[in-house]
């Protein structure tokens, strides 16, 4: 197993990321790495599916990550149109500019704010990531999705020890 | 004769001081008194002599069962404290102080801020800082006060990138 997915892995069991399933702030739903899978709920009292699903790209981890919002169905990112959305469209985040989150957090994304307090510090890890993409979601603005329950119905797998033997 | 089983279970707890949460494998009918005893055995740390439920201000009596005041559907996480509340200065439009318990969370601490300064409207706009580091809602006054007695926190808008 490669470094960062060993870093990834032992992130996953910390107490950190279980306090934020206690929460119900996210779930793991499946390790492919460097591609990984999780869902965060939507807002209490607003309308939509009832999570949405995350697929984050930890290469080189825990290094800056980068990450969609996706759609299970199909296997590719959420439509624009199915997004979490405010009065004016999709959530700036969530916006259609490229493959990735439009956030400074998004290493691919990052060069859009040169003069941004660095987003990632070191010692940041995926539970810092996952708090920003809640905090996202469950932005006061958010105000709708009509993605359906489906599009975060990925069948869970469990967090191996050791990686799925190669095909 | 037979062997007793006893079950163990993981615990995740705060600990004053600390900024990560810890986790120990503990006995299901383990008590608050075998909690702190526990936590001062793997930390030592003899300062930490009280248990609180997050955000509650009355500590665990020491005989109440651990587990039995964890609860799934509403999970809030135990504090493991040393004696004392600590004194917390939010700096917004001028500043206000009050002491919180250790156990305190973020949100708490902003629900409060935002009724001394007189700002209306939805907490979640808010985060409070120290430095430059935003903390997370969820997270504990004890977690983020490297182990003082005090700490000063400035209260902001949400920050918001702009495209």
């Amino acid at each position: 197993m490669n470094t960062d997915e060993t870093a990834l892995r032992r992130d996953l069991q910390g107490a950190r990321f279980k306090v934020g399933v206690l929460r119900k702030r996210w779930e793991l739903v499946r390790i492919r790495f460097p591609l990984v899978w999780f869902r965060i709920p939507k807002p209490r009292d607003k309308a939509g599916p009832p999570h949405f699903l995350l697929r984050v790209d930890a290469t080189d981890y825990p290094g800056a990550l980068t990450a969609q919002l996706w759609d299970a169905r199909d296997n590719k990112a959420l439509a624009p149109e199915l997004r979490p959305s405010g009065a004016a469209g999709p959530l700036l985040a969530f916006s259609n500019w490229s493959q990735c989150l439009y956030h400074p957090i998004d290493r691919l994304a990052r060069s859009h704010w040169p003069g941004h307090p660095e987003p990632w510090p070191a010692g940041s890890d995926i539970n810092d990531f996952l708090e920003t993409v809640h905090g996202f979601i469950h932005d006061p603005t958010y105000l709708q999705s009509s993605a359906p329950a489906a599009s975060a119905e990925l069948p869970a797998e469990p967090l191996e020890t050791d990686p799925p033997a190669a095909a | 004769m037979a062997d007793v089983i006893i079950e163990k279970r993981e615990l995740l707890f705060a600990v004053e001081g600390v900024k990560a949460p810890q986790s120990l494998l503990l006995e299901a009918d383990l008590t608050v008194a075998g909690l702190l005893e526990r936590v001062r055995h793997a930390t030592g740390r003899h300062d930490l002599v009280e248990a609180l439920i997050e955000d509650e201000e009355t500590a665990l009596a020491h005989h109440e069962l651990v587990f039995e005041r964890i609860t799934i559907e509403d999970f809030r996480l135990i504090h493991v404290a040393s004696c004392g509340e600590i004194t917390v200065t939010v700096a917004f439009n001028g500043v206000k102080q009050r002491t919180f318990k250790p156990s305190a969370t973020m949100a708490k601490i902003i629900r409060w801020a935002m009724h001394e300064f007189g700002i209306e409207g939805d907490p979640s706009e808010f985060q409070l800082k120290v430095g430059d580091a935003v903390l997370p809602p969820g997270e504990h006054l004890g977690q983020i006060a490297h182990g003082a007695k005090e700490v000063r926190l400035a209260l902001v808008m949400k920050i918001r990138p702009q495209g």
